[in-house]
């Protein structure tokens, strides 16, 4: 019996996390069969709640916008990220200041993040009469009122919140990145936009994958920086499955059919994770069996 | 190692001890954190105090986060004594489930079947013909408040309903370059408007057609028509902030002179009175209608089994008598701008000439019809605000497919 003591000693912490996780996750998919109202009960209605659901128009709008926001978000927070991470990278002045400046959105929360955007984007009340008080009258921000380009302005505020954590989850791998490999590159003349592109940006991969992880998530429990920016409004246009599920719970008295959305939203999560997780395990595996070689 | 077992052995008994509240502490969950609420419930906490009760109190912001808390609690066996909600049928799953106790017993004693109007017992009454319920307030939700200032210097009078009358009001607060209706655009506003004009329009007859039977003939009759018409034509006659916007702030356009009408329940007065204004000389407000009549919406306290007795306990049954008692009441609604549950309970003496107007209103005979909230489930009542929030922001949705939707949410068809 090797490492008795610490075995005992995790052994809590692994029980809780059994029955708190996985025993919630059972219970939820559980509870996805029955014909729950407002109290979980036993009622088994088979895949009831899973045809009700997908025959909601509200839920694949929320199903739509969670793509939308999946792309747009994690896409752009990658892109901006690693932009401020190689800008940062350059030995700039008050780097330090420039850092926090950048990160310093991560540290607010996403009701605060969402209420500061619904006042800039407020046609009443931030840009747009901002421009026209300074006598530009024609001028129209109509963004967050559009139900076609709602979702793009949560796209936004979530890019604007989550970029600086790339940025610095990036510039740390920027910055383990070995002298030689730019000394090489100096010596090559390579131009430094296709160096950062074609041989930096792959020996980042494994924070790249980290940092597709954490905003992947992000997007699939998105329920806060849309309760505070829209609401899910104008009508339906920014709904998410998060609110969807939390609505149904609370304020709709249908556990049953929350319970389904929440299932859905589980396979969502596995679907995202598990690519990323095999690969890096098979990166991991590939990399200890070419030392061996 | 010792200290881990120490931390996880004290982390334990810790746990359990916060488990174990006292046994005479009468826990009341609630929503009412503003400032004016907080001095209403504090008359009820003190009656409470002095009658010998040991109250604790448990402030949740925003309704439907105390419906998380205590619904969590129940379901965890654990509940508190009370906890505050509004009309609705929550209560009806809840006694299915046995897990409310009836506060029968006050009720009786108290008399509140004689001086309670009938929607309201209804209301708080379970299956069993037994009072579930102690209501503390009442609102009418059909409002419509407007800057007197405005009006006058317009020369319009005051409408009476949403007839003609009302948009040639709206039509001449255009003109003049004014916001003509302060409307808060989301799930959870769009409802006042939409049933103040379909009471308007349908009286007592249809509102129980739709809400109540639910009847497809009604919910495509030329009334609900017509009411879907008269809500799409008012996108013309506000501002494009108006979608998401809170209620309170929309009063605060209309206060301040920058917008000319709120269709709002009668709470928005708080916000009126809280700016400097008075009913009746700053302000107006009225009941829309040839006829005032009003929907019922009522604060109430529900009073959940406590683990091991089958009844109401004692101090559940001494809170609810409080709450009933009509002197209290006067007291309780005087710093809410509400109107006491009881007709035999006098007008509180700060009541101005909006809350005159629903008291009146009240008090005549079968003015007064059931929340929809008491005739349809949480889901359909959230599916019907989902299709008219749409119907609200999406100006080419035909009033044929709100209608449809609303048709499918309410479970007609």
């Amino acid at each position: 019996m090797k490492n008795l003591s610490a075995k005992i000693a995790l052994a809590p912490t692994a029980l809780v996390a059994l029955v708190v996780f996985v025993g919630c996750i059972a219970w939820t998919v559980g509870l996805s069969f029955t014909g729950s109202r407002s109290i979980p009960e036993f009622s088994f209605v088979g895949f009831e709640q899973y045809v009700a659901l997908f025959g909601s128009p509200r839920w694949l709008v929320s199903l739509r916008n969670m793509a939308i926001l999946g792309i747009g978000f994690v896409g752009g927070c990658l892109v901006l990220g690693y932009l401020l991470a190689i800008f940062i990278d350059q030995k700039v002045r008050a780097e330090s200041t420039l850092r926090t400046i950048f990160l310093y959105p991560y540290a607010l929360s996403y009701i605060v993040t969402g209420f500061a955007w619904q006042w800039f984007l407020n046609p009443q009340l931030g840009l747009q009469k901002f421009m026209q008080d300074l006598g530009w009258t024609d001028f129209t921000f109509r963004l967050l009122i559009d139900r076609n380009l709602a979702i793009y302005t949560i796209v936004a505020a979530a890019i604007w919140h989550g970029a600086g954590l790339v940025m610095a989850l990036v510039l740390a791998g920027l910055r383990g990145i070995d002298e030689d490999i730019w000394k090489a590159i100096n010596i090559e003349g390579i131009p430094k936009w296709r160096a950062y592109l074609s041989i930096i940006l792959p020996m980042l991969g494994p924070s790249f994958a980290t940092c597709i992880l954490l905003l992947a998530f992000g997007v699939i429990r998105n329920y806060d920086l849309v309760v505070a920016m829209t609401g899910g409004g104008p009508g339906s246009a920014t709904e998410v499955p998060a609110k969807f599920v939390m609505d149904y719970l609370f304020e709709r008295q249908n556990v049953g059919l929350a319970s389904a959305g929440a299932t859905i939203l589980i396979l969502t999560v596995v679907a995202v994770a598990a690519p990323i997780w095999y690969a890096r395990h098979w990166q991991t595996r590939r990399a200890a069996s070419a030392s061996k070689g | 190692m010792r200290t881990v077992y120490l931390a996880g052995v004290s982390a334990l008994v810790l746990g359990l001890a916060g488990n174990l509240a006292v046994a005479d502490d009468f826990e009341v969950i609630h929503h009412y954190t503003s400032q004016t609420e907080a001095e209403a419930l504090k008359v009820i906490a003190d009656k409470f105090t002095e009658a010998g009760g040991t109250w604790v109190d448990n402030a949740v912001a925003g309704p439907p986060n105390t419906r998380r808390v205590y619904t969590t609690q129940m379901q965890a066996g654990q509940p508190s004594q009370a906890y505050s909600t509004v009309t609705n049928r929550d209560h009806l799953d809840f006694i299915d489930q046995g897990m409310l106790t009836d506060i029968d017993a006050a009720a009786t004693s108290g008399n509140w079947r004689e001086n309670m109007p009938q929607p309201l017992v209804d209301a708080i009454s379970g299956p069993d013909g037994k009072i579930y319920i102690a209501p503390m307030a009442l609102y009418t939700p059909n409002f419509v408040f407007y800057n007197k200032g405005v009006f006058d210097s317009l020369g319009i009078a005051e409408p009476v309903g949403f007839g003609d009358d009302f948009f040639a009001a709206l039509d001449a607060v255009k003109a003049d370059g004014l916001i003509p209706l302060a409307f808060s655009g989301d799930a959870f506003n769009i409802r006042f408007p939409f049933e103040a004009i379909l009471l308007e329009k349908g009286g007592p007859d249809v509102w129980d057609q739709v809400w109540n039977q639910r009847s497809d003939a009604a919910i495509r009759s030329d009334v609900v028509r017509s009411a879907f018409e008269t809500l799409g034509r008012l996108r013309d006659y506000t501002d494009e902030g108006n979608i998401g916007r809170a209620w309170n702030l929309s009063a605060n356009l209309v206060s301040s002179g920058e917008a000319a009408v709120q269709i709002m329940g009668s709470w928005a007065d708080g916000e009126y009175r809280a700016a400097g204004l008075v009913a009746g000389t700053d302000f107006g407000c009225f009941i829309p209608g040839e006829r005032d009549y009003v929907q019922l919406h009522s604060d109430v306290m529900v009073f959940p089994k406590q683990p091991g007795s089958d009844g109401p306990t004692e101090d559940q049954l001494k809170l609810a008598s409080i709450i009933g008692d009509p002197a209290v009441e006067t007291l309780y609604v005087a710093p809410r701008g509400a109107l006491p549950v009881r007709r035999d309970a006098a007008l509180p003496d700060n009541a101005d000439a909006c809350l005159k107007i629903g008291y009146d209103a009240f008090n005549a005979d079968g003015n007064l019809v059931p929340n929809p909230r008491s005739l349809i489930t949480q889901q359909q009542d959230g599916e019907y605000r989902d299709i008219v929030n749409e119907f609200w922001a999406n100006p080419e949705m035909s009033v044929d497919e709100v209608i449809d939707g609303f048709a499918y949410a309410l479970g007609a068809s």
